[in-house]
């Protein structure tokens, strides 16, 4: 006598389901966690680096210098994660220079600081955003 | 004569069952894990963040908290590094509001910075009560780097270096002026491993 084993379709259908929800289980525990959010850390970079730059006459000194090499070299230092750009603007909101990160973009999301300051007896806008 | 059925479809269920209930244990514990991690990890990136500000960003509460100290430490409730906030008495002459002003926002006062240094190493504990660090084996390291022009030379440095005995470890960065120069200060919060943890 000839042994037959019985499947039936709604038996193939609780499998197929099982193995489903046993592989997206898997799947989505195995998942990298999410970063932990560092925005506020990239913002403190952004107030305090664009705070010491005028300071330390680093923006006057690029304008009336004409020489943007000091901030250029000062954001070439900020962290490896951050990318920065600094541009100046005249009292027309005219852009006169701007200075970017070497080997860096910014990204979609990005904090914009501004500095008001004054070089040769003119305001000048500087912002800097980092992402 | 009594018999025993076990028919296959009822093996299988039985078996596709065992697989569910044990990937379920499985997942229940790795995302536990993770939840713990993760909780662990913005407790420290929030102390970490705020203590730094309060840190660099205000004078301190009193802000004469130096003078203070040693005379009557409870009276001080928070460590700041920067000067006195304060635009009384500034010159309306823009090049000299920086000295007018002493030390003020992204300032770190050299007198100041002295005292929080000398009392990291005499009462460290103190200092991170003060600084809120509140945690369980939390600790704080805090340093001041010079800019050269290119990069950063190590100037000093207050509190508990994290070493090999570190579980977690968040790090805060902002740019100061300290004794006239371009610096860059460096905050660390860190766990220290509990017996056996980090092995």
């Amino acid at each position: 006598m000839k042994k037959a084993i019985l499947f039936t379709l709604d038996a193939m259908f609780a499998l197929v389901f099982s193995l489903v929800i046993i592989s997206a289980s898997v799947y989505f525990v195995l998942q990298p966690n999410l970063e932990v959010t560092n925005s506020e850390k990239v913002r403190l970079i952004s107030y305090s680096a664009l705070a010491v730059m005028e300071k330390q006459a680093m923006l006057e000194r690029a304008i009336v210098n004409s020489d943007n090499s000091q901030i250029q070299s000062f954001i070439d230092s900020f962290p490896l994660n951050v990318c920065a750009e600094v541009t100046f603007r005249d009292s027309r909101a005219i852009i006169t220079s701007q200075v970017f990160k070497q080997s860096c973009t910014i990204g979609e999301e990005y904090f914009i600081t501004r500095r008001i300051f004054i070089a040769n007896n003119d305001i000048y806008y500087a912002d800097l955003r980092v992402s | 004569m009594k018999g025993q059925i076990f028919s296959l479809d009822l093996i299988f269920s039985f078996l596709i069952f065992i697989a569910i209930l044990l990937s379920i244990a499985f997942a229940w514990d790795i995302v536990s894990q993770r939840i713990h991690d993760f909780e662990q990890r913005e407790d420290l990136e929030t102390i970490s963040i705020r203590s730094f500000s309060s840190l660099i960003l205000t004078p301190g509460y009193p802000f004469n908290w130096t003078e203070i100290y040693d005379t009557d430490p409870d009276r001080v409730r928070s460590i700041g590094l920067s000067g006195n906030l304060s635009f009384s008495g500034a010159s309306l002459n823009y090049h000299s509001l920086p000295s007018d002003l002493g030390s003020g926002v992204f300032e770190i006062d050299e007198s100041k910075y002295e005292k929080f240094e000398s009392i990291s190493q005499s009462n460290y504990s103190h200092t991170k009560t003060l600084l809120g660090v509140l945690g369980p084996n939390y600790n704080y390291f805090f340093e001041i780097l010079r800019w050269n022009g290119i990069s950063y030379d190590y100037v000093t440095s207050s509190g508990r270096n994290y070493s090999r005995n570190a579980s977690e470890v968040v790090v805060t960065e902002a740019f100061v002026v300290y004794n006239d120069s371009t610096s860059k200060v460096r905050y660390s919060i860190w766990k220290e491993c509990l017996l056996g943890e980090c092995e």
